[in-house]
């Protein structure tokens, strides 16, 4: 094990440990700007230099391993002077404008400048060639702000295993693009988000609908309606400077009702009539398969995430008849948001407007799929992330940590905790446990709180079985049946496991995706910057509101037995099929 | 002896809870659609209904129960919703008392043990038991 001293402070650590990694454990801060915890550590961008004594030059101090009797300084004045000197150089090169910028007060560069006490650009020179990339409908390419530091392409690449995004051309020319410098539109992209998750400046970001959504508030031909996802609940507060994992829930809904929604919903709501839907598709798959030993689709693969449904189209077409077909919660809201709700206040379908907050970027390509028209007009006409619901707020002049906490609108805003549990990976799959073995064994989860530990937490790809005794005389035909269960989060982990499903090394009867790495918490549309340590506080956050429900199970929603009782009469059944239920198509691989 | 009125379009049913019901000194009263049953509620008075739901149509017993409770002849009324629609719409819940929407006092899924409807019965025509 290496022992050196960094700034006469001695210190052992692994061997393997870089520097920076030696500096972390020893409680001394160095800037970075190109590095990404557990994901990237190129030393590209030159930030984290450091000095080492006797060596010549200054060392990138994410890539320079530790060694023995190393002495290694990180607070010289050559050290400080050319850390400096590199982000001045990236400022000359970097076409930006902080006042208009999207990313101002919340941009790696501009407060490593500041924390640096850069305060003029001293060298003039080339800049980066300006230019936009608006071609998908969720995300914006600001290709004259890119500091070419590569988070976004390791994230595309090695993450997601999507590969959208590439270093094009050599040298200064050089830009992080599609293949041959298309557009977005015109190669593979799931519009997962991801990039926009860690692009430092603004380079990449989500393509903004705030100016959309206050022009429908200020309409009054409009009935506009909020349904919020899960995860935002965990994570909104971080726009206002409260710490990762403070559940904000109640502040949420009272900023909502004080921007004018004329309802505030959740999409927990839809989230629990997901379980109901996908909870009885998959005990048909199940009985068809077991009991009537028919030719059936097994596993039934989660279809929430619609990063993961484009992956699957694009990449995996031979699995589409895996994919549930429920629609995803957000596309369920609008629908009965559009007919069962409009129906009850008397409007049609156009006069509602509805407006999505998600912590994901996907979901604002998927509002706009055509086939997402149920109800007979757009579903969902508009789609903000958590970080467009912040700004909205603060464009309101809402004073956001001084609200009251209120609840969400009883009838398509009340929900189980199973609901909840959707933001973190793992979750759909728990949610449709705590209903599916109910409903076979007459028993609750026998996990405690009923949580599924084995498919908990962030690794990327879990595995378990839940073995299926003392079942209801109906589900007999399943007693001793042992179920293979998979989750995964990333799509790179989601490719892993469809190979080993392809290769014959694994079967499962169900599995759940979901495209961000630890779920929707850690979404391309939360507040930056979303590392290992947020996700888990944000995981938590999640498991405490699902814990202090009164209703944990899906199928215990009264709101849920209303609609059912009400409108939709049967699961599966006609009308379910209509406004619940959608059909996917194969893309390109290409 | 207390009058229960049984609002049901299952004639071998009707039946045998007739027969439970006079055995167990019930006064027994029959309807076989919601509008029968409504009308003869109004005019019988009984001291509490036994409803289905899926009857000339499949949420005719959740829309009597709101006609009853909109009636202020029939409004305090206790009902128990007797009913196998969790078993035919495949649903993986049962439906409950919601005073948005389903205002009765119980719900029961068939098939109903003996025991468990007469126990129902005695629950809402107990002293201090209200209409929900």
């Amino acid at each position: 094990m290496p022992k050196l001293t960094m700034d006469g402070k001695e210190i052992e650590v692994a061997e393997g440990t870089t520097l920076l990694e030696a500096a972390k454990q020893a409680g001394i801060k160095i800037p970075t700007l190109c590095y990404l915890e557990g994901i990237q550590a190129i030393g590209a961008c030159r930030v984290c230099l450091v000095e080492i004594e006797g060596a010549k030059t200054l060392a990138a101090s994410c890539v320079m391993p530790a060694a023995d009797k190393m002495k290694v300084f990180t607070n010289t004045k050559r050290v400080r002077d050319s850390r400096r000197m590199v982000v001045e150089l990236l400022l000359s090169e970097h076409d930006g404008n902080c006042q208009t910028c999207d990313r101002n007060n919340d941009c790696e560069l501009q407060a490593l400048a500041h924390e640096l006490g850069i305060t003029e650009v001293k060298y003039e020179g080339a800049r980066t060639k300006p230019g936009k990339d608006s071609s998908t409908p969720a995300l914006v390419r600001d290709y004259g702000k890119c500091i070419k530091c590569r988070r976004c392409v390791t994230v595309c690449n090695q993450v997601q295993s999507v590969g959208a995004l590439f270093p094009q051309f050599r040298g200064f020319k050089t830009e992080i693009a599609p293949a041959f410098a298309k557009e977005l539109k015109d190669v593979v992209c799931v519009q997962c988000g991801q990039c926009a998750a860690v692009c430092p400046v603004g380079a990449i970001s989500e393509k903004s609908q705030i100016e959309r959504v206050w022009t429908a508030l200020d309409d009054k031909s409009k009935t506009v309606v909020v349904q919020t996802a899960p995860a935002v609940r965990a994570a909104l507060g971080e726009c206002f400077g409260f710490a990762p994992g403070t559940r904000v829930t109640g502040k949420m809904v009272a900023a909502l009702r004080k921007l004018g929604f004329a309802a505030v919903f959740d999409t927990n709501f839809t989230a629990d009539l997901t379980i109901i839907e996908e909870g009885v598709e998959l005990l048909k798959r199940l009985t068809e398969a077991v009991r009537d030993k028919k030719p059936t689709v097994l596993p039934q693969m989660t279809s929430c995430s619609p990063g993961w449904i484009k992956f699957v189209e694009h990449f995996y077409p031979e699995f589409i008849p895996n994919l549930s077909t429920c629609k995803s919660p957000q596309q369920m809201f609008g629908a009965v948001a559009k007919t069962y709700w409009a129906q009850k206040i008397g409007k049609k379908a156009e006069d509602i407007y509805v407006v999505s907050v998600m912590p994901c970027l996907a979901k604002k390509f998927e509002a706009q799929r055509p086939e997402m028209n149920a109800s007979g007009a757009q579903d969902v006409d508009a789609v903000l992330t958590t970080r467009e619901l912040g700004r909205m707020i603060k464009q309101a002049g809402i004073d956001f940590g001084s609200l009251p906490d209120e609840t969400a609108d009883r009838l398509l805003g009340f929900s189980s905790g199973a609901a909840d549990i959707f933001a973190n990976t793992g979750g759909v799959m728990e949610a449709a446990l705590r209903t599916v073995y109910e409903v076979i064994t007459g028993r609750e989860l026998p996990f405690e709180k009923m949580h599924v530990g084995p498919i908990a937490g962030l690794e990327g790809v879990k595995e378990t079985s839940v073995k299926i005794t003392g079942t209801l005389p109906d589900y007999s035909f399943l007693e001793g049946v042992t179920v293979n269960l998979a989750v995964a989060s990333g799509l790179g982990n989601a490719r892993k496991i469809l190979e080993r499903m392809k290769s014959g090394q694994a079967a499962y009867h169900v599995v759940e995706v979901m495209t961000c790495p630890g779920g929707c918490i850690g979404g391309g549309g939360q507040p930056r910057l979303t590392t290992d340590a947020v996700r888990k506080k944000r995981i938590q956050a999640i498991y405490s509101e699902d814990e202090a429900k009164k209703v944990r199970k899906s199928h215990d929603n009264p709101k849920v037995k209303q609609i059912y009782g009400e409108y939709l009469t049967t699961p599966l059944g006609k009308r379910s099929h209509h406004l619940l239920h959608t059909e996917y198509e194969q893309r390109n691989r290409v | 002896m207390a009058k229960i009125l049984i609002v049901d379009d299952d004639s071998a049913l009707v039946e045998s809870m007739k027969l439970l019901l006079e055995g167990h000194e019930y006064k027994a009263l029959v309807a076989t659609n919601g509008k029968a049953g409504f009308e003869k509620a109004i005019k019988e008075k009984p001291d509490a209904i036994l409803l289905d739901v899926m009857m000339t149509h499949d949420k005719e017993g959740f829309e009597v129960s709101r006609q009853l409770r909109g009636n202020d002849s029939t409004k305090d009324i206790p009902i128990i919703l007797v009913t196998g629609i969790r078993k035919v719409n495949n649903l993986p819940f049962s439906y409950e008392p919601d005073p948005d929407w389903l205002p009765v006092n119980a719900v029961l899924d068939k098939p109903v043990k003996p025991e468990n409807l007469l126990k129902a019965i005695d629950t809402v025509l107990a002293p201090g038991a209200k209409a929900s």
